[in-house]
């Protein structure tokens, strides 16, 4: 036993060995949580563009929600190339000085202007900059079934009044008039969507240092009544299930409509169906502000992979590069000025509405810290799952955790 | 030639060395270090910044570390009780001389070999109402039947203890069912003598004697219950709502999720102190019973 686990520890020193004798020149060691099969698809379109350049791609992956793997090795005097995380790790890694900047490429690449404001300040600290967005994601979508549509007579609802009365229809219809992923992250996706939708300005006003006013206000206690009515056109066996099971539940007519992320497409394609010809995809109903989160990658300090880092970070904000990483990963270009025409209806649709700077809604994974994020989300399931809890108490809540976290 | 003591014990002190550097370094490091993070505010990267009870004002300030709580402390009670409990009945149909003991023995032991995962998977379909046994009895015709535990939020936690009790009990029962083989024949002869009946004597008089094995069955049953966290995290990930979290999960969550070093450790620091008071103190005073009354037999 303890010859075979010496054995395999032999092996990994040697493995490591082995890769960092390889970490020189172009080299760079690239740390995600992507393993599945579209990831890996879209992970290798940045690896072959960044190879047809002369680097080298050293793929270090760890699939699971956690960047415990990537800290500890930044924090241990390890650090990898390149990392995806969240703007908000990048805050104690810059204010620690582990990260490097990349001004050059964003300077000459002119990135200030090609990116919405809120990503590029998401990646800036102090004016330099620390990291390369590689995709936008629209949290927004109300995905739906066309053929339920068409066989009920319903068009796409205009406002949530039209929306309701749809639901009732399809309800009637016996058929699931709304799908629903009872987890605490999806439950805030369908939430945030509503406040958007209803009142977008109270949605920016609650990530400000002004969040009790927007808690307060009008706008909010609309959104959360909506919400809350919601909840009657769901099926029993929403509690906990995976967002994967609610798309399908949608692409086989088993409900109507739900609300997710891009990532749904995914879903929709596996099954084999195509965007405006099976299922539909709209951004309101209401107002079709956009709400993005996107994905980026930091760039830790690390001289010896310092020039493949600038090779990179170039490589991944090409147009090509973009195009290619969001059509295998089915979100969009994180660079708004990308030409999409060759990518699906639902994202073309949303980049030209886009391209209206006020119509841009920064997610909160950009503005508020995980603890933050997290316990909102507690609250707004905690709402939810509370058939009888009146709109007050979600705000309230959601005031509790605001005071609470930083 | 007899070796001096000091040398007699060097294979010994040798061999115990890896052991000791892990319990010393890693354990005891470990754990130093997670109670001095719970006083700072560490959030991402561990930090040095004394916070002094800051982290702990929150903690229990928390809407979810109490129902994580309550909820530890209705689960603990409920699966102790029935693993035990059942476990009993079963050990003692199984102590009748039947045929296939070894047979029955084994496949009530077979749960406890599935981890927690396994068991959450499977418990989850059985109680997914519009998969599991609801959907199905519905089928059958009966189309008012509800069985809905797991997605209503006043019976999931219910839901997680039958699931819990379910994998468990097959380990409370080996336990003691050791214990009743391990009875003396004559208490047997002697009840037998007296009249009483066999089930009277597995009620009043069994349970006493073999307390020894009931008492390392309740331990062991309890340290699974503070901790649980697989099964959660498969059967319900602490919902609906927030109404199925435990102390485990929020350190997990706080750490992993919420990028929140100072609250996950004072948070297992909580559950640390209540390791030691729950299990540890009831144990140490039973174990210091036992030497008494072993004491006053020798003397």
């Amino acid at each position: 036993m303890s010859h075979l686990k010496r054995a395999t520890l032999g092996g990994l020193a040697a493995l490591l060995l082995s890769t960092s004798a390889y970490a020189q020149d172009l080299s760079v060691e690239v740390y995600t949580n992507w393993v599945s099969g579209g990831e890996s698809a879209a992970l290798n379109a940045i690896a072959s563009a960044f190879e047809a350049k002369g680097g080298t791609w050293i793929d270090f992956a760890v699939p699971g929600d956690s960047v415990a793997p990537g800290i500890t090795r930044i924090v241990a005097g390890d650090p990898m190339g390149a990392a995806k995380m969240q703007s908000t790790d990048l805050d104690e890694l810059y204010a620690a000085g582990l990260m490097a900047d990349i001004d050059e490429v964003a300077t000459k690449d002119n990135w200030k202007d090609r990116l919405a404001d809120f990503v590029w300040e998401s990646i800036t600290r102090d004016g330099h900059v620390y990291a390369a967005p590689i995709n936008a994601q629209s949290e927004v979508w109300l995905w739906y079934n066309k053929k339920v549509f068409a066989d009920l007579g319903i068009e796409e609802p205009q406002s949530y009044d039209e929306l309701f009365t749809a639901l009732d229809k399809i309800n009637e219809a016996g058929i699931i008039p709304f799908a629903v992923g009872g987890q605490d992250w999806q439950l805030a996706i369908l939430f945030y969507k509503i406040l958007a939708g209803v009142a977008p300005d109270v949605y920016l006003q609650m990530q400000s240092d002004d969040y009790e006013a927007a808690l307060n206000s009008d706008g909010f206690k609309q959104a959360a009544e909506i919400f809350g009515r919601l909840r009657d056109y769901d099926d029993e066996g929403g509690p906990g299930r995976q967002w994967n099971v609610a798309v399908n539940m949608v692409a086989t007519g088993q409900a109507a409509m739900m609300v997710m992320g891009d990532w749904a497409k995914g879903e929709f394609t596996a099954a084999g169906q195509t965007a405006d010809v099976e299922y539909g995809c709209m951004l309101g109903p209401q107002n079709d502000a956009i709400i993005l989160t996107g994905d980026i990658f930091l760039f830790p300090k690390d001289e010896a992979e310092r020039e493949g880092q600038l090779l990179l970070a170039e490589t991944m904000l090409e147009p090509e590069t973009q195009v290619a990483f969001n059509i295998a990963k089915g979100s969009m270009p994180a660079t708004l000025d990308t030409d999409v025409s060759k990518m699906d209806a639902c994202t073309q649709k949303a980049m030209a509405v886009l391209q209206d700077p006020a119509k841009r809604l920064p997610g909160l994974s950009y503005v508020m810290s995980p603890d933050r994020r997290t316990g909102l989300q507690d609250a707004i399931s905690k709402y939810w799952s509370d058939e009888a809890a009146a709109p007050e108490s979600l705000a309230e809540a959601m005031l509790d955790t605001f005071k609470s976290t930083n | 030639m007899a070796l001096p003591v000091s040398l007699r014990k060097l294979p010994a002190v040798i061999a115990m060395a890896p052991t000791t550097f892990f319990v010393v370094v890693v354990l005891c490091f470990g754990l130093l270090w997670t109670v001095w993070t719970s006083f700072t505010s560490s959030k991402l990267l561990p930090s040095n910044d004394f916070a002094g009870l800051d982290q702990y004002v929150r903690l229990f300030g928390s809407d979810l570390w109490q129902v994580a709580v309550i909820n530890v402390a209705v689960f603990g009670v409920l699966f102790i009780g029935g693993c035990l409990a059942l476990g009993y009945v079963l050990a003692v149909l199984l102590d009748q001389n039947i045929r296939f003991e070894d047979g029955f023995r084994t496949i009530f032991l077979m749960s406890a070999s599935l981890s927690f995962v396994v068991t959450g998977i499977v418990w989850q379909w059985i109680f997914d109402p519009t998969f599991g046994t609801q959907a199905a009895v519905r089928d059958w015709g009966l189309t008012g039947f509800r069985f809905d535990w797991l997605t209503r939020e006043d019976t999931a936690i219910y839901a997680l203890v039958g699931a819990g009790v379910w994998q468990a009990t097959g380990l409370g029962m080996v336990i003691m069912l050791a214990g009743l083989r391990g009875v003396d024949q004559d208490i047997w002869n002697a009840t037998r003598i007296d009249g009483v009946a066999r089930w009277k004597v597995y009620v009043h008089v069994i349970p006493a004697m073999i307390r020894p094995m009931i008492i390392t069955a309740a331990v062991l049953l309890s340290l699974t219950a503070i901790k649980i966290y697989d099964l959660v995290v498969v059967m319900t990930g602490g919902g609906p709502g927030i109404s199925t979290e435990v102390p485990a999960k929020y350190v997990m969550d706080m750490l992993f999720q919420r990028s929140n070093l100072g609250q996950a450790t004072a948070a297992a620091t909580m559950m640390l102190l209540a390791i030691c008071l729950l299990v540890g103190l009831p144990w140490g005073i039973v174990r210091l019973r036992q030497a008494r009354s072993a004491g006053g037999v020798q003397e």
